[in-house]
């Protein structure tokens, strides 16, 4: 059941990502993926080459994502493709080149708008043995990079984009897919990963430059294993300032933590009653960084004081 | 913006079962299970959620019980804040008129 | 494929052996808006994976219930003293007076019938509690047309929540070609219990259902439209079901009941509804339309020409024929034009 994705042949996975029977499974989300154009083959050896993954469908999946052309003229003629994870998603289409794009926004898209089963926050989420980190900002706003760097020190990824917290006891939980990485983050990443974890840069996209860090075995092996939140960052980066961290009062990071979250509303009373544990068993701050190297040394200092 | 009709004779209180309060180091937050809204309570919204629990008060019989339970005169109060925090809480449905008064 | 599916959504069909079928069925019970139903029809019945997902539907709709909830008290609260009681239409509803029709249903914008005389004093409240007329009618045009032609204030959306309130004084616009009897209806209405508010009798909520899918909407969610009616037809009893067909003669709803039986038994095999279309000998509506509506139910995302039909079908229905033209030209010529070539690819 456990098998890796870059075990399967280049036929037999294109025709079972025609059939939409491509069942991948992450930490505490499962996947089933249907592509009708070739380009993502490439992309998902890359990025997802250590993923297990199915063939056939093993069972139900919480997520269900098609990335197809959005019409049949547009199938064969100047061809695009989209992302449908079975709602509208309002996004314009995009070249085939770029369908990798579309599957990692899809999956995004599906996993903050339909997976109810824990509250999710627009975050990154890194943990050691003592515990996690929970680094909150909305896209682009440099947590992947945070995230990314911290996992060269010791950190296992979570995921860079989403904080899932089981609200009866405010553990997280890993789901952790493709670090992505856009513009000047894909260099000073390589720098300190090397290049070969990278995937290649998908260039002119809506948001300039993006590439993927692939999955790594490591955190596939520990996906099953929650933590606890022993520090909540609330990052922000500034071209040139003098990195300072500011703590927060447990009220005040509730409140910020609340409008990061894409389901906190919907959950009602156990979402509150989940945050609240959340908030109370951490030390959360706002920090102002102006260089990935000047935030791991504040990062470093503050788990440290977190007890991490 | 009043949510709704009120007079200087309405009771107002607050229901218990509705909302959840809790302490966060010395803040006050109150989440409203129907609404699904989390509010942070100043002092004196507080005081009013603290006072309206107890029982149904109308503008006039309530004041005095919120300066004593904030602890200042009614010198120290601006005027009418009392009443547009009850009229905010009732937007919110944090207090709402007493049933039993229609 | 999807006609058994329905069945099997309301949990009076076994789940399907095929994992790679019920993925699919997941799917499409979410893209029409009924997994929650799925999930209260499933509850205690489905396992692991399965339950999971099933459990992100439901969970979907117990917010929609709580908001419901919540806007209902804003409501109530806004009409205080006046002694109008509005009386809940459709989903809210049904989750209201907690009908088996509510469960698992998701509800959005509040949709109420009051009387013609009442409509300004409600108007008056909701403005003045933070209800606005909603921006999305932003020109004088929309705002003209509702108030002249369709049969309810433009909808009202509150300032702060952003919710909706749709505030009607008849069930279908004023220049409908179908006239129902909506002050028969009101008349018969019920209170819900410990509300100041109303929720229609049994049997008028079929024919209002029925109505509302086959004469004034363009049939938009054919599954939860057609689970809604079963369900409702269900929730009759053996009283109610004899008065059913007279009642809709009376205010003027038979043809949408009838299609609505039809759709039943054709499109679920509801016994009920099938025979009491026997019983009565009803005529459903034209070979045409009952054609799109079985394509709508079979594959929504292709049936593009029917889509085109329906719509230009409701529209007919709504108003008489020079004034459907002249809105047509203004507002929907260029979308009806779309649907067209779409429908005929050698137009691209």
């Amino acid at each position: 059941m456990l098998t890796k994705l870059s075990t399967y042949h280049h036929t037999e996975l294109s025709e079972a990502l025609l059939k939409g029977t491509v069942e991948m499974t992450l930490g505490c989300f499962s996947m089933r993926i249907k592509a009708t154009d070739p380009t993502l083959l490439d992309f998902l050896y890359d990025a997802y080459r250590d993923v297990p993954t199915n063939l056939e469908l093993s069972d139900v999946t919480d997520i269900s994502l098609k990335v197809h052309a959005p019409n049949i003229l547009r199938r064969y003629i100047r061809r695009q493709v989209i992302a449908d994870p079975g709602f509208i998603v309002p996004a314009a289409p995009l070249p085939p080149r770029l369908s990798p794009l579309a599957l990692e926004m899809g999956l995004n898209l599906s996993v903050a708008l339909k997976c109810c089963r824990f509250t999710t926050f627009h975050s990154a989420v890194v943990a050691k043995e003592k515990g996690a980190i929970l680094i909150s900002a909305h896209s682009g706003g440099g947590k992947s990079t945070l995230a990314s760097a911290l996992m060269n020190d010791g950190y296992r990824l979570f995921s860079d984009e989403f904080g899932l917290m089981d609200m009866s006891d405010a553990s997280l939980w890993a789901h952790p897919r493709p670090v992505s990485l856009k513009g000047q983050s894909i260099d000073i990443v390589k720098e300190f990963t090397g290049a070969e974890w990278i995937t290649k840069t998908l260039t002119g996209t809506p948001k300039g430059d993006i590439a993927y860090r692939r999955v790594r075995p490591s955190d596939i092996e520990e996906s099953s294993t929650p933590a606890f939140a022993k520090l909540i960052l609330f990052p922000t980066f500034i071209e040139g300032a003098s990195p300072h961290a500011r703590e927060l009062a447990k009220a005040e990071s509730l409140m910020k933590l609340i409008p990061s979250s894409t389901n906190y509303h919907l959950l009602g009373e156990a979402a509150f009653k989940g945050l609240l544990k959340l908030v109370k068993g951490a030390r959360a701050y706002e920090i102002v960084y102006g260089s990935t190297e000047d935030s791991m040394q504040m990062v470093r200092d503050l788990a440290s004081g977190a007890g991490l | 913006m009043p949510a709704g009709p009120y007079s200087d004779d309405t009771q107002w209180c607050a229901d218990p079962d509705k909302i959840i309060l809790e302490t966060l180091e010395d803040v006050t937050v109150a989440f409203h299970k129907v609404s699904g809204d989390t509010h942070i309570l100043n002092f004196m919204s507080a005081a009013v959620v603290a006072v309206l629990s107890e029982g149904p008060e109308t503008f006039a019989s309530a004041t005095p019980k919120i300066l004593n339970y904030i602890q200042l005169d009614e010198a120290d109060c601006p005027d009418g804040i009392i009443k547009e925090t009850i009229l905010q809480l009732d937007e919110v449905d944090l207090i709402a008129p007493s049933r039993g008064n229609q | 494929m999807t006609l058994k599916w329905l069945k099997i959504i309301s949990a009076e069909s076994p789940m399907p052996k095929s994992i790679a079928e019920r993925a699919n069925l997941i799917d499409f019970a979410d893209a029409h808006h009924v997994l929650g139903q799925m999930a209260v029809a499933w509850a205690g019945k489905a396992k692991g994976k399965m339950k999971d997902v099933l459990e992100n539907g439901l969970l979907r709709t117990e917010f929609d219930h709580r908001m419901l909830q919540f806007e209902m008290d804003r409501l109530e609260r806004s009409l205080e003293g006046t002694g109008v009681q509005p009386v809940l239409l459709k989903g809210a509803a049904y989750v209201a007076c907690g009908t088996k029709a509510g469960e698992g249903r998701r509800v959005s914008d509040i949709d109420v019938l009051v009387c013609e005389n009442e409509l300004a004093k409600v108007e008056e409240c909701l403005i003045n509690t933070g209800w606005a007329f909603d921006l999305g009618v932003d020109n004088d045009y929309d705002l003209y047309y509702y108030r002249k032609y369709m049969h309810e204030l433009p909808p009202l959306r509150h300032n702060k929540r952003r919710t909706i309130i749709d505030v009607h004084h008849s069930l279908l616009p004023r220049t409908s070609r179908m006239k129902i009897r909506t002050d028969l209806m009101l008349k018969a209405s019920i209170s819900i219990e410990g509300r100041a508010l109303r929720v229609l009798q049994p049997i008028d909520m079929f024919i209002h259902s029925a109505v509302h899918s086959f004469a004034d909407g363009s049939f938009d969610t054919p599954a939860r439209s057609i689970l809604e009616l079963h369900y409702l037809l269900q929730h009759l009893n053996v009283s109610e079901i004899n008065k059913l067909i007279p009642r809709a003669e009376e205010v003027g709803g038979i043809k949408a009941t009838a299609t609505a039986l039809w759709a039943l038994s054709t499109l679920y095999q509801d016994e009920t509804a099938a025979s009491l279309f026997r019983q009565y000998g009803l005529k459903p509506v034209s070979s045409l339309v009952r054609y799109a509506l079985t394509q709508k139910i079979n594959n929504v995302e292709s049936a593009t020409f029917a889509k085109f039909l329906l719509f230009t079908r409701s529209h007919f229905l709504r108003m008489p024929l020079h004034l459907l033209l002249l809105h047509l030209g203004r507002k929907f010529m260029r979308r009806a034009l779309k649907l067209i070539k779409k429908a005929d690819p050698q137009e691209s």
